[in-house]
């Protein structure tokens, strides 16, 4: 089956993109979690999600971003979403998720919030 | 201004649902079609997850009246919650049960009538009070998060429904 993700490693900083994927919900949020968490190695600290492509997210889609940011946090990294898009931030504000994640508007400053 | 319609029990149905709900938000005029969209796909893949039977309908009704009101029904054995069946007949009415927790939220269930089940959002300090409760029913919470009201109405093997305000 075709990888829904791609990710660029940027030392121990790495960038994850979906690819043909508008939706994280029931119908794949499982299966990207376990892509995701295949792709993860031990030397990645930081994860940073362009959500740019991604127009909806369910409870299912939400939980998964929510196990990666555990994670993450349990390896002493951060999880920083960016490039989300109106209707994605308007659905986390209303799931009282933007105090959850980090959430920036550029890959640019997403990455300058690392140093 | 009513509008129904039927689906597959089946969750690739979600972007049929979606394509629909984008014609209905632009008629309601007072819903975003994002909130709209998010309530009914969660009710809908509740309904397809505890469903038993995939050739089973799901059908979609939406009337703007003072508020919006939502109704997501499908027949058969429908979306049964584990923890809800045992207590059809083993609690009063009026009675209340803690149901389910996230992160600052808890849910408590309260048997308004004869299988039919009322939830509310209790607050942040009182989840933490709950550790016992694990983190499920993500779907229900997040309905809770965004409507005004939330209940299910359950028949065994007969006609089921969450009924949604927002």
């Amino acid at each position: 089956m075709t990888q829904s993700i791609k990710i660029d490693k940027q030392g121990s900083n790495a960038i994850l993109r979906f690819q043909d994927t508008k939706n994280l919900d029931a119908n794949n949020a499982h299966r990207i979690k376990g892509e995701v968490r295949g792709i993860l190695d031990p030397g990645i600290k930081n994860l940073l999600i362009d959500l740019g492509t991604i127009h909806f997210v369910d409870s299912t889609g939400f939980g998964a971003l929510i196990a990666i940011l555990k994670t993450m946090k349990s390896q002493g990294g951060k999880l920083i979403l960016f490039n989300v898009s109106n209707e994605l931030e308007e659905l986390m504000d209303l799931m009282q998720l933007l105090t959850v994640f980090e959430v920036k508007p550029t890959e640019k400053e997403a990455l300058a919030s690392l140093n | 201004m009513l509008f129904i319609r039927s689906f597959p029990c089946k969750l690739d149905q979600t972007e049929q649902l979606a394509q629909w709900l984008q014609e209905v938000a632009t008629a309601l005029e007072v819903i975003s079609y994002n909130r709209l969209r998010f309530v009914i796909h969660e009710a809908f893949v509740n309904a397809c997850k505890y469903s038993d039977n995939p050739d089973n309908s799901i059908i979609v009704m939406i009337r703007r009246k003072e508020n919006i009101e939502i109704v997501v029904t499908d027949t058969g054995r429908g979306f049964a919650i584990p923890e809800m069946l045992s207590r059809f007949d083993q609690k009063a009415i009026g009675q209340t049960w803690k149901l389910a927790v996230d992160r600052d939220t808890m849910v408590r269930a309260k048997l308004e009538a004869p299988h039919t089940i009322g939830f509310y959002l209790e607050s942040e300090e009182m989840a933490q009070l709950e550790p016992e409760l694990k983190e499920n029913h993500r779907g229900l919470i997040s309905i809770l998060k965004t409507a005004k009201n939330l209940s299910y109405h359950f028949v065994p093997n007969s006609f089921n429904y969450l009924q949604i305000t927002c």
